[in-house]
C-alpha cells in the first residue's frame, strides 16, 4: 500500500528540473511562437494585436523576400562550410595524432585543444584585433613581407599569370572565369599586403569562417580520434590476414567505420553551426552593411533575427524567423535522431 | 616432417619476456591446443605463428619453410579472432569474400567458394545478412567462413568460444571438432578452458608463465601431469607434503605425517629422504566408514565440509595435522552398497583409500 506521501514524493524529487524547464525554456519559447503571430513592434509597442500568418507572407514576399534569399543562402554556404573545413583539419590533424610511433603526442593534442579550451568569446575578441586592417597582427606581417623585394616579385608574376590567363579564358568568351579573374587581377593590383579582412564583404566572409573552423576543429579532432580509436585492431589484423594493403584496409575499414561514426556528429555540427551566433556577431556583428538592406553581408538567419528584434524592433517579424530556424533546426534533428537510433531502446 | 614448428622462440615486450624459449612441434591435421592462464603467453605464441608479433629470437617453420619476418598473409595460415573481428559494415558475404577479392579472385569462383564455406558452417541464406542482425553463435560461425574461405593450411583460434554462453559453448566445441576432422587441417588453439582443450584436442601443450610446463595427449595431461602446475591447474588436485622414505623397484614408500604411503614410480626422480609432494585426483579416493584392508593407502579423517552439486558429492576431509584433502563421490547408488548409503555428514569419523597409481609424485 503506498500512502499518500510517497506517491507525491517522487515529483517532489523531478520538481525543481521541471520548474526550471517550463520558465526557462517552455514559456519563453510559446511566448514567442505567440509573438510571430503578432504585429509587436516599435510602432505597436503597448498595443499589439494578433495578425495570423501576416509574418510569415511577410517573410517570403516583397523586399523582404530579397532580404530573406541572400541571408537564408549565406546562411547554408556558412553552416556548410563551417562544417566542412572543421571535419577537414580534423581528419588532417586526427590521423597524424593517432600514430602511436608519434612522439610529444600530448603535447600536440593540448595545443590543438587550446581553441576549444579558451572561452569563445575571448579568443573572437582577439580575432577582432588581429585581423583589423589597419593594426591588425595579419596585416602587420603581410605588409612587413610585401615590402621585401621577394614577395613582392612574387605577387607581380602571380599578377601577370592572373592576366596572362584572363586573356585566354576572355578570349574563349568564357565569363566566369574570366571575371573571377578580373577580380582577382584587380585585388592584386591594388594590393600592398593590407586585406581588409573586416570591411570588405567577401573578405569578410572568409575572416569569419576562417575564425569559426578555428573554433571548432579542436572538436571534430577529438570526435575524429576517438572514432579512430574505436576501431578494434583486430579488423586490421584480420585484413591483413586477408592479404588487404595498408591502402585498402583505409578504404574498406577505417573509411566506412569512421564514415558511420561521424554522420551524426558532422549533423548536429551543422544544426550547431547554423545557428552559430557568437562568432557572427562578435567579429563583424553581422556586417559590413549594405545600403538600403537590414542584414549585412555576414549575417546569418539568427543574427539577422536578432537584429530586426533588437535593432529595428520587429519582434513578430524576428520570432517568425525564429519559428522558421527552429522547423530546420528540429527537421535536421529528427533526421539525425532516425540515423543514430536516439529514440530507440 | 611435423606442419608446424617453433624453435627455442622468444618474445620480449621490453623487459617484461612473453615467451620463453618454446619449441614445439605441430602435426598435420592435429588439433593442438595451447592450454593455459590468462597472461602465460598462450596468445602471444598463436600471434607468433599468425605472423602479428615477430620473435626476438628463435626460429618459426609452417609447411617446412621458414616464416620469420613473413607478414601474416604470406604464411599458409589464417586466424579466427576473440571477438571474430567482423567487418560491422559489410554483410556476411562480403565479410567471408573479403580474403578472395584481396587475392583478385573471378567473382564467380568467390560466389561459388562462399557458398560453399557457409553450406560447411551451416549459414546458407544468410549472405546479406548484417552483422548485427546474427547470433553470437552465428557471428562465429561466420568468423570460421571468412577463415576457412582461404584455404588455410594452418587454422589459429584465439579463445573462439569465450563470448559464447556455457551451452552454446558445449554444442560449438561438437561442431568444431567436427568441422576440424572433416577439413583435416591443422588447427591451434588457444583457451584457458580446461574442458575445452581436453574434449577438443588431439594434443595439448600447457603453458604457465610463457614456458611449456608439458605437452601431451589429453589423457596423459590429466593422469600424468608431470608438475605441480600441470596438477594443479588441469582438474582439481590434492597436495600432500611426504617425505620420501625408501624406494623398491617399482613402489615408492612414503611418509605423510607418521602414515605410511605407497606410491608408483612415474618418472619424477627421487631418492630416500627427499621432502616432496604428491597429487590425488578428488574422484581417486575412495571412502567408507570401516578401513578397507584391502586398499595400499588407508587414511583416517574427520569430514569438515560436505558440498552438494547434484551429481556429485564434495567432501572436505581433516586429516591428523590439519592437513585437508578433497574428495568426491558420484551420487551413485549400489544395492550392496547400504552402509555407505547412509548420507555422510559433518564430523563423521571416516577412512579414505586410494590405490599406489593415483598418488603422483609432481616437480615443484
Amino acid at each position: 500500500m503506498i500512502g499518500k506521501k510517497e506517491r507525491f514524493l517522487p515529483y517532489l524529487y523531478i520538481a525543481p528540473a521541471v520548474v526550471l524547464m517550463i520558465f526557462l525554456t517552455l514559456l519563453p519559447n510559446i511566448y514567442s511562437l505567440y509573438i510571430a503571430f503578432t504585429n509587436y513592434s516599435l510602432y505597436h509597442f503597448q498595443h499589439y494585436d494578433f495578425v495570423g500568418l501576416r509574418n510569415f507572407v511577410k517573410v517570403f514576399s516583397g523586399s523582404e523576400l530579397q532580404e530573406f534569399m541572400s541571408v537564408f543562402a549565406w546562411t547554408m554556404v556558412w553552416a556548410l562550410a563551417s562544417v566542412f573545413g572543421m571535419v577537414l583539419i580534423g581528419l588532417l590533424l586526427a590521423f597524424p595524432l593517432n600514430n602511436r610511433y608519434l612522439k610529444g603526442k600530448d603535447f600536440y593534442r593540448t595545443m590543438f585543444v587550446i581553441p576549444w579550451a579558451i572561452p569563445a568569446f575571448i579568443t573572437v575578441l582577439m580575432w577582432q584585433g588581429i585581423l583589423n586592417s589597419d593594426l591588425g597582427a595579419v596585416n602587420v606581417l603581410l605588409m612587413g613581407l610585401y615590402k621585401i623585394p621577394i614577395f613582392h616579385g612574387l605577387f607581380g608574376m602571380l599578377d601577370g599569370m592572373t592576366v596572362f590567363f584572363y586573356n585566354i579564358f576572355h578570349g574563349m568568351h568564357i565569363d566566369f572565369i574570366a571575371n573571377l579573374l578580373n577580380g582577382f587581377h584587380n585585388f592584386l593590383a591594388g594590393f600592398n599586403g593590407k586585406i581588409p579582412w573586416l570591411d570588405n564583404g567577401n573578405w569578410a566572409r572568409v575572416s569569419v569562417l576562417i575564425v569559426n573552423i578555428w573554433l571548432g576543429f579542436p572538436f571534430m579532432m577529438s570526435i575524429i580520434i576517438g572514432a579512430l580509436q574505436a576501431i578494434p585492431s583486430e579488423l586490421y589484423e584480420a585484413a591483413s590476414v586477408d592479404g588487404a594493403t595498408p591502402t585498402t584496409q583505409f578504404f574498406a575499414i577505417t573509411v566506412p567505420l569512421l564514415r558511420s561514426a561521424m554522420l551524426p556528429v558532422i549533423i548536429s555540427s551543422f544544426a550547431f553551426n547554423f545557428n552559430q551566433f557568437g562568432s557572427i556577431y562578435l567579429l563583424t556583428a553581422g556586417g559590413p552593411t549594405v545600403m538600403g538592406r537590414t542584414a549585412g553581408q555576414t549575417d546569418i538567419l539568427v543574427t539577422y533575427s536578432y537584429k530586426l528584434a533588437f535593432n529595428m524592433f520587429r519582434f513578430g517579424l524576428a520570432c517568425a524567423y525564429a519559428v522558421f530556424i527552429f522547423i530546420i533546426i528540429a527537421s535536421l534533428s529528427s533526421v539525425n535522431f532516425k540515423l543514430t537510433g536516439a529514440f530507440d531502446d | 616432417m611435423s606442419h608446424v614448428v617453433l624453435k627455442d622462440v622468444r618474445r620480449f615486450f621490453g623487459d617484461v619476456e612473453a615467451v620463453k624459449s618454446v619449441n614445439l612441434e605441430i602435426n598435420k591435421g592435429e588439433f593442438f591446443s595451447l592450454l593455459g592462464p590468462s597472461g602465460c603467453g598462450k596468445t602471444t605464441t598463436l600471434r607468433l605463428i599468425g605472423g602479428f608479433e615477430q620473435p626476438s629470437s628463435g626460429e618459426i617453420f609452417i609447411c617446412g619453410e621458414k616464416v620469420n619476418g613473413k607478414p601474416p598473409y604470406k604464411r599458409l595460415v589464417n586466424t579466427v579472432f576473440q571477438n571474430y573481428a567482423l567487418f560491422p559494415h559489410m554483410n556476411v558475404y562480403d565479410n567471408v569474400a573479403f580474403g578472395l577479392v584481396q587475392k583478385n579472385v573471378p567473382k564467380e569462383t568467390i560466389k561459388q567458394k562462399v557458398s560453399d564455406i557457409l553450406e560447411l558452417v551451416r549459414l546458407s541464406g544468410f549472405e546479406k545478412r548484417r552483422i548485427q542482425q546474427m547470433s553470437g553463435g552465428q557471428q562465429q560461425r561466420v568468423a570460421l567462413a571468412r577463415a576457412l574461405v582461404n584455404e588455410p593450411e594452418v587454422l589459429l583460434l584465439d579463445e573462439p568460444l569465450g563470448a559464447l554462453d556455457q551451452k552454446l559453448r558445449k554444442s560449438m566445441q561438437v561442431e568444431l571438432k567436427q568441422l576440424q576432422e572433416k577439413l583435416g587441417i591443422t588447427f591451434i588453439l588457444v583457451t584457458h578452458d580446461q574442458e575445452e582443450a581436453l574434449s577438443m584436442s588431439d594434443r595439448i601443450a600447457v603453458m604457465n608463465e610463457g614456458r611449456i610446463e608439458q605437452v601431451g595427449k589429453p589423457y596423459e595431461i590429466y593422469e600424468h601431469p608431470k608438475t605441480r602446475f600441470v596438477a594443479d591447474f588441469i582438474g582439481v588436485s590434492n597436495f600432500l607434503k611426504v617425505s620420501v622414505k625408501d624406494i623398491t623397484s617399482d613402489i615408492i614408500n612414503l611418509n605423510l605425517g607418521g602414515i605410511h604411503l605407497k606410491a608408483r614410480k612415474n618418472g619424477v626422480p627421487c631418492k630416500a629422504g627427499d621432502e616432496l609432494e604428491v597429487s590425488i585426483r578428488p574422484e581417486r579416493l575412495w571412502l567408507s566408514r570401516k578401513p578397507d584392508n584391502r586398499a595400499d593407502n588407508v587414511l583416517k579423517g574427520a569430514i569438515a565440509d560436505v558440498r552438494f552439486l547434484g551429481d556429485v558429492f564434495h567432501y572436505d576431509v581433516r586429516l591428523n595435522g590439519n592437513v585437508h584433502i578433497l574428495v568426491s563421490r558420484q551420487n551413485l547408488v549400489f544395492q550392496e552398497d547400504e552402509s555407505n548409503f547412509a548420507p555422510l555428514a559433518e564430523g563423521d569419523d571416516i577412512f579414505l583409500h586410494c590405490m599406489p597409481e593415483s598418488l603422483k609424485l609432481v616437480k615443484t
